[in-house]
């Protein structure tokens, strides 16, 4: 069963400078969770979704179609055209029966009282290498600047990602060679 | 207090606002506001009501998740009331979930401000969207 990739056509060029325009890994984040079809809604079956950096809404959208609406969706950005974006993505995209809620947030700080409970964490990080002072923005450039390594965003996340994710819950995360994704595995 | 009750029925009522849900997950994060910080305290100067389909599934799901004295006063402070505690049947009467439903559904909060009850800081809502964002003193 193919399901379709989320339109986008409610967008013009202008919107895609206040947040991300989905790329390669926003397409290569879709086939994942499409290639997953069968362990998420027949195994992992999730309650609480949460994905940090929805941007243009894309992934939330896809990921809520596939999963259904007995699920709540929970999308927390720094950027607010990120959390209008994801509003307008849902509705063009979806019944209003799908509970996904945008809250503007640096990464889950915003919702701390899904600590334990987070059954699917979805998160396409930053992880473009660049000049320190390119990161901590609140516009696009979140969307991409991840600090020297690239990783600064994400090691943030990690330092005590366990906390958030309720037992038996699963981390969807998209890395690239440069972040060194095997390291990132083992820390976890 | 003003509070907007409108059934949404046009296009542009299709772009989502606040769940009363939602709310039942945000606290104060401010360094040091460790105690009475949850709920926050609804102060609504927009709500809507809108319409959708009643899904039994969601609301058993969701049951467990929520902390039902939050809503309590979420609710209160929305002007609406819910039973102090959860029934016992909660999860098979329909009724209660299709009431329940509607709570935290269909009422949403498109402007207003979410408070702490211990430190006082105010949490814009905006739009439909709260933000939780803080400062750098207060991080």
């Amino acid at each position: 069963k193919m399901l379709p990739t989320p339109s986008l056509d409610h967008f013009s060029k202008e919107d895609f400078q206040n947040f991300y325009e989905p790329h390669q890994d926003s397409f290569l984040f879709l086939d994942s969770i499409a290639q997953e079809a069968d362990y998420l809604t027949k195994k992992l079956k999730p309650k609480i979704v949460v994905e940090i950096g929805p941007g243009s809404g894309i992934v939330t959208t896809f990921a809520a179609k596939l999963i259904g609406p007995q699920a709540a969706y929970f999308c927390a950005d720094i950027n607010p055209k990120a959390c209008e974006a994801t509003l307008r993505t849902v509705a063009a995209n979806l019944t209003p029966n799908h509970a996904v809620e945008p809250v503007r947030s640096d990464l889950l700080s915003g919702i701390r009282r899904l600590k334990g409970k987070i059954d699917l964490l979805l998160f396409n990080p930053p992880y473009v290498p660049t000049e320190e002072s390119e990161t901590g923005r609140q516009d696009v450039y979140a969307a991409w600047a991840g600090g020297p390594q690239g990783t600064d965003t994400l090691k943030r996340l990690m330092e005590d990602i366990e906390s958030w994710i309720a037992p038996g819950g699963c981390f969807f995360l998209i890395a690239v060679t440069e972040n060194n994704p095997q390291k990132i595995a083992q820390e976890m | 207090r003003c509070f907007v009750r409108r059934v949404v029925r046009s296009p542009v009522g299709r772009v989502r606002r606040m769940r009363v849900l939602t709310h039942n997950f945000l606290m104060c994060s401010v360094r040091g506001c460790t105690s009475n910080n949850y709920p926050l305290t609804i102060k609504a100067t927009q709500v809507d009501t809108v319409e959708s389909e009643f899904n039994a599934d969601f609301m058993r799901n969701m049951i467990p998740k929520l902390e039902w004295n939050a809503l309590v006063a979420s609710c209160r402070d929305l002007g609406m009331t819910i039973p102090e505690a959860l029934p016992e049947n909660a999860m098979e009467d329909e009724t209660f979930l299709k009431n329940l439903h509607h709570v935290l559904n269909n009422v949403r909060i498109q402007e207003g401000a979410l408070i702490c009850p211990n430190c006082s800081r105010s949490y814009p809502v905006s739009q439909g969207i709260p933000n939780m964002l803080l400062t750098e003193d207060e991080v």
